[in-house]
């Protein structure tokens, strides 16, 4: 289903689609950060935002999972479904909302407490697991974000203790534990070595099978490398969306290829 | 998305823009020298010319030397740049019109030295006229793909890959009338095999010729024509070209 | 080889940038050549010299200062051990539980509000409202204690004394009205809940105290007659045998605690400001609300500053002079009753020390006082600072800058 090097209409069709934005804007204080935002992200694949600074893909992903909720000061129209369900309507339970949405951030921020804690949080939040139960999802989710070995030994130690790479795949551990649908990624590797980035990286593309994932970076070979569709915004408007594949070889608009090729816009 | 030749200097990187920059002028220097081998080659030929046959036989190492050469700055784009999109197009269809360029030049100088075993056999050499009538084709297919590739033009590679029908069919019809030199006089067989060597090369020189054409379209237009129709080529091409 | 063909490539490239970007010049003088920077100036370097001599000088002093008071305390106070043990803790236990009396009033008083004001800052209050509101309460600290104690002692005290009944239910019922605020707010239509948004509580709730004032000020004597049939303060004395002085420990404590609520609250919100943001996010994207961010995250990452606020805040309590010489009455008894007065050491030592004669054994018994304070404010500020430059640096590390 991914590029062929002819047709340029290989986008994922409604019936694939888990997640939906529909002519979505959003405005922070009065000033416009997203217009009129369309796109549809496949299930099971991995989708990536690029965009030069400020052109609103961490907005995007923030809106995805109601983040923009904690300020009085934002205003939206449009729609965003998962799964059919529009997030923003009045009897949507945020909490259940962000739990079936994961979200990673741009810097590690595992909690003051321990590996095993942290991971525990989200399971804590829903009321009691049996320890017995809870101990094999701890397991499960370090395992699936590859990071088990490095720490089965010290669960009881601060999270703190781990390396910037480590914490990150906490992060992302913490997050799988809560069993999301899809987890949003906001720049999960820009502040790791090159090491780790490709941990990350691997551990993205591994989890495909298990969720829907979407990916902001500024770095544009790593939504090259990892991605199965990219979608290119620039000062909030969605300039191009089409397979990476495409896109990274014959973009449709000059806009995006100055912007893949690093010219002058 | 359809580039143009002034494209690949518009980075933010200076550097970038100069790399390719040099990158197409290498190019170009290594396409101006296999033309003239051709051309030399024929002359050679045609004029009984043994001292410039052996000069093209010998220049054929030019033409490794800068094959070589190019191959390796492509290589280091890759490493260094990793570029994408028309960038990267433009250092693939490189890569490709540099092979091409340097099987052309391996052609030249087959030509050259089936020149050389001619005029040293001292006979007359028959379809020689056939020779003159093919050459002309393919050395302006060569230079018509050549410019092409200079400029950017989707239109004139496209003439190019049509030419090269029109080549194929040419050398059908000599191939069959150099069977009949061979069959009505058994003395000329060796040197119409020799012609018919040349020939061979020449139509050769016009399939590779095609192919750099098909490189620029590729490279404009990030499609792959290769193996498709010749038919409808100039339709998916050049339609989208309005679209 | 590898690395030779890569070296060539590196010096062109390198070459290339050398000759486009020349530095500009700083003056048009002679270039300056490696040899005589211009960092070997000697009048500049004198300057230099001069400015951190003087720097270091004064720190030292600072030090010396405080090594120095502690050891005069020590030496004066040797004397006492050749004093009777029973005389000593006779004339001391009283000051020492007035002085634990005031401060315990003074932190019952300041914490609530001092934390409550610091979490609702941090954590609910928009950004703008925020830089505008904190050096407010920051300025509070710069009411001499002076003031506090004289407002605290010639017009608060009279005022309650009267009123005793209003004040009493007014300590229970404020607190509570908030709650009730608050449920009130949550039962509130939707439309009306987004006219008055949670992060200006601080604007709405005022109107509403207000209200709850004027109704505690009007109830309060109603429910007085009818319930007890006379004055709240005589049926304490005739009833049930509490004394009630004007100037007593609740007072004390208000003032104390008023005076105390600006370090506690600008330490304790520094603390959880510095909670990194991402922090609560991620734990909002785990599906945990703003409470529960709050208490699982924000409180615990920021837990030991605000163990260092309370800390300073009850250092200063333990140390404060003027509030407790001009809100205790100045009695030295050993009473628990929130309404009876106390003497602090502090309030002592401003009180004694002029009339004690150097030599005699109150005078070393007052340097005595003085030392413990010294020695405990030392070790709690110091514990305290401590505690919060650690957590400071943690929280950095951990990213508090993104």
């Amino acid at each position: 289903m991914l590029a062929s090097n002819q047709g340029h209409n290989n986008m994922p069709h409604q019936d694939q689609s888990c997640l939906s934005i529909d002519a979505f804007s959003l405005a922070y204080a009065g000033k416009q950060a997203l217009h009129e935002l369309t796109l549809e992200i496949p299930r099971h694949r991995v989708t990536a935002f690029i965009g030069p600074s400020g052109c609103g893909k961490s907005t995007l992903l923030r809106a995805i999972n109601r983040l923009h909720d904690l300020n009085d000061e934002t205003s939206h129209q449009g729609r965003i479904m998962v799964e059919g369900i529009d997030i923003h309507s009045p009897d949507i339970d945020v909490s259940e909302l962000r739990r079936r949405i994961g979200m990673v951030f741009q810097t590690p921020n595992p909690f003051p407490m321990s590996i095993y804690e942290n991971v525990a949080f989200g399971l804590r939040l829903q009321g009691r697991t049996a320890k017995r139960k809870r101990d094999d999802i701890i397991e499960w989710a370090l395992t699936s974000a590859a990071l088990w070995d490095e720490v089965k030994d010290r669960l009881h130690q601060s999270a703190w203790q781990l390396s910037g790479g480590q914490q990150q795949r906490l992060v992302i551990a913490r997050t799988l534990a809560v069993q999301p649908e899809i987890l949003l990624l906001d720049e999960p590797a820009s502040a790791l070595d090159p090491v780790s980035t490709l941990k990350i990286e691997e551990l993205i593309c591994n989890l495909k099978s298990q969720l829907t994932l979407v990916l902001v970076t500024h770095n544009m070979q790593q939504a090259a490398r990892v991605s199965d569709f990219t979608a290119f915004l620039s000062q909030g408007e969605l300039i191009e969306y089409g397979p990476t594949d495409q896109l990274f070889t014959n973009p449709r608009l000059r806009h995006t290829e100055n912007y893949i090729t690093g010219r002058i816009n | 998305m359809e580039i143009n030749s002034e494209s690949h200097s518009q980075h933010i990187s200076r550097q970038f823009n100069q790399e390719l920059e040099e990158l197409k002028t290498h190019l170009m220097a290594m396409g101006g020298l296999v033309e003239k081998q051709v051309q030399d080659a024929i002359t050679a030929l045609l004029e009984n010319d043994s001292k410039l046959a052996t000069k093209v036989r010998d220049n054929d190492r030019e033409v490794n030397d800068l094959h070589l050469q190019i191959d390796e700055e492509c290589t280091r784009i890759l490493a260094r740049r990793q570029p994408a999109a028309s960038d990267l197009r433009l250092v693939l269809a490189v890569i490709r019109a540099s092979s091409d360029l340097e099987r052309i030049g391996d052609e030249a100088s087959k030509i050259a030295r089936n020149a050389i075993s001619l005029t040293e056999s001292n006979n007359v050499i028959r379809g020689l006229v056939e020779v003159r009538h093919i050459s002309e084709h393919v050395r302006k297919m060569l230079r018509d793909a050549l410019t092409s590739f200079a400029r950017f033009d989707l239109e004139l590679a496209i003439e190019v890959v049509r030419e090269d029908e029109l080549v194929d069919d040419e050398y059908g019809s000599a191939m069959r009338s150099l069977i009949t030199f061979m069959a009505e006089d058994a003395r000329s067989i060796s040197s119409v095999l020799s012609v018919m060597w040349i020939l061979r090369a020449l139509e050769r020189v016009g399939d590779h010729a095609d192919n750099l054409a098909e490189h620029v379209v590729y490279l404009v237009k990030g499609l792959d024509i290769r193996h498709s129709d010749p038919d409808t080529l100039e339709a998916t091409v050049l339609d989208r070209d309005k679209s | 080889m590898t690395c030779v063909l890569s070296t060539t490539f590196c010096d062109l490239s390198l070459h290339h940038a050398i000759t486009m970007t020349q530095p500009p010049r700083l003056s048009s003088s002679a270039p300056r050549t490696l040899a005589e920077p211009r960092y070997q100036r000697p009048h500049r370097q004198r300057l230099d010299r001069l400015a951190t001599s003087v720097i270091t000088a004064g720190a030292f002093a600072v030090l010396a200062a405080i090594l120095a008071i502690g050891i005069f305390l020590l030496w004066e106070s040797l004397p006492l051990l050749a004093m009777d043990d029973m005389a000593l803790i006779n004339s001391l236990s009283p000051l020492a539980w007035g002085t634990l009396k005031a401060a315990l009033a003074a932190m019952l008083f300041a914490l609530p509000l001092a934390l409550g004001a610091a979490v609702y800052t941090a954590m609910y209050m928009p950004a703008r409202q925020r830089t505008r509101i904190k050096p407010l309460l920051e300025m509070m600290e710069a009411i001499p204690g002076v003031v506090i104690g004289f407002i605290a002692g010639l017009i608060l005290a009279p005022w309650v004394e009267r009123h005793l009944t209003v004040t009493l239910v007014l300590l229970v019922w404020l607190p509570a009205s908030a709650l009730v605020a608050g449920m009130l707010w949550h039962a509130l239509h939707k439309r009306w809940r987004q006219r008055l948004p949670f992060s200006s509580a601080a604007l709405w709730l005022i109107p509403w105290f207000a209200l709850m004032v004027l109704l505690a000020l009007w109830a309060a004597p109603l429910a007085e007659q009818y319930l007890l049939g006379e004055d709240l303060r005589r049926f304490l004395d005739l009833q049930l045998g509490i004394d009630y002085a004007t100037r007593n420990a609740m007072i004390v404590g208000a003032a104390m605690g008023f005076a105390v609520i600006p370090s506690v609250y600008a330490l304790a919100e520094d603390a959880l400001s510095d909670v990194p943001p991402a922090l609560l996010e991620g734990a909002q994207a785990l599906g945990a609300d703003r409470w529960q961010a709050l208490w699982k995250v924000a409180l615990p990452a920021a837990g030991p500053g605000i163990f260092s606020a309370v800390m300073i805040g009850a250092g200063r309590a333990v140390g404060e002079t003027m509030i407790v010489l001009m809100a205790s009455g100045n009695t030295a008894l050993l009473s628990a009753s929130p309404f009876e007065g106390m003497r602090s050491m502090a309030a002592a030592i401003a009180i004694e020390m002029p009339e004690a004669a150097p030599g005699s054994s109150n005078y070393h018994m007052l340097i005595f006082a003085a030392l413990l304070l010294f020695g405990f404010t030392f070790v709690v500020n110091t514990l305290a600072e401590t505690v919060r430059l650690r957590l400071r640096t943690r929280l950095k590390r951990m990213g508090g800058g993104a």
